[in-house]
């Protein structure tokens, strides 16, 4: 699939819940260079399944699901 | 690059890998006690790169790595280049290594990418710079 509206990078948890999204990113923050502006590319459930379906072009992976804070604590 | 960060949660932003065969960009978290950074097997073999244990690609050594969950065996890889905003440094150690899925993050921001650069992090104002020195 392919969404071809643009995006504010914020919406997409609201638009596409709990998801793996690839977006093409077409603005960023000049100061932290994070995605602002993007259209997505193809979206999936799965972690995998998401870089499955696409090729070899740059994109960027977005998961858009909560990552839970009670009871984990991240230690990376 | 000056980005903003919350006191006491993980710092994770979004950072481009350039491999042999393509670029991709996936959230890192900042990980300053890492030696390397590392990236998923999927990621790295679609960058151009072996992937140790996978079956399509079983090639390399192998490396030792020590986290809290014990040692793994990891492929140590050279990435192309890694960048973020206006930041870039070239020839970045890494590990092929899979990050837990719940913790949001596909990748570790390490020494092997921060060396390159004066890493402030500013809890109280909650933000995070990193500039070329």
């Amino acid at each position: 699939m392919q969404d071809l509206e643009t995006l504010n990078f914020n919406e997409l948890p609201s638009r596409f819940p709990h998801r793996w999204l690839a977006v093409k990113v077409l603005e960023r923050d000049p100061e932290s260079g994070q995605p602002e502006k993007v259209r997505v590319v193809s979206r999936d459930a799965d972690i995998y399944g998401i870089r499955i379906n696409l090729g070899r072009d740059e994109y960027c992976i977005v998961y858009t699901g909560t990552v839970p804070e009670e009871k984990y604590v991240a230690m990376l | 690059m000056k980005i903003n960060i919350e006191a006491g949660k993980p710092v994770a932003f979004f950072v481009r890998i350039m491999g042999p065969k393509g670029v991709r960009e996936l959230k890192a978290v900042l990980g300053t006690g890492s030696m390397y950074c590392s990236i998923p097997v999927v990621d790295a073999r679609e960058l151009g790169y072996d992937a140790f244990y996978d079956p399509l690609a079983n090639k390399g050594d192998g490396a030792l790595a020590v986290t809290q969950g014990g040692i793994l065996d990891v492929q140590p890889i050279i990435l192309q280049e890694i960048s973020v905003a206006e930041l870039s440094a070239p020839s970045v150690e890494a590990l092929v290594h899979e990050l837990p899925r719940v913790s949001g993050a596909d990748m570790i921001l390490g020494l092997s990418f921060l060396k390159h650069f004066k890493v402030t992090l500013d809890s109280p104002s909650g933000l995070l710079y990193i500039e070329n020195q």
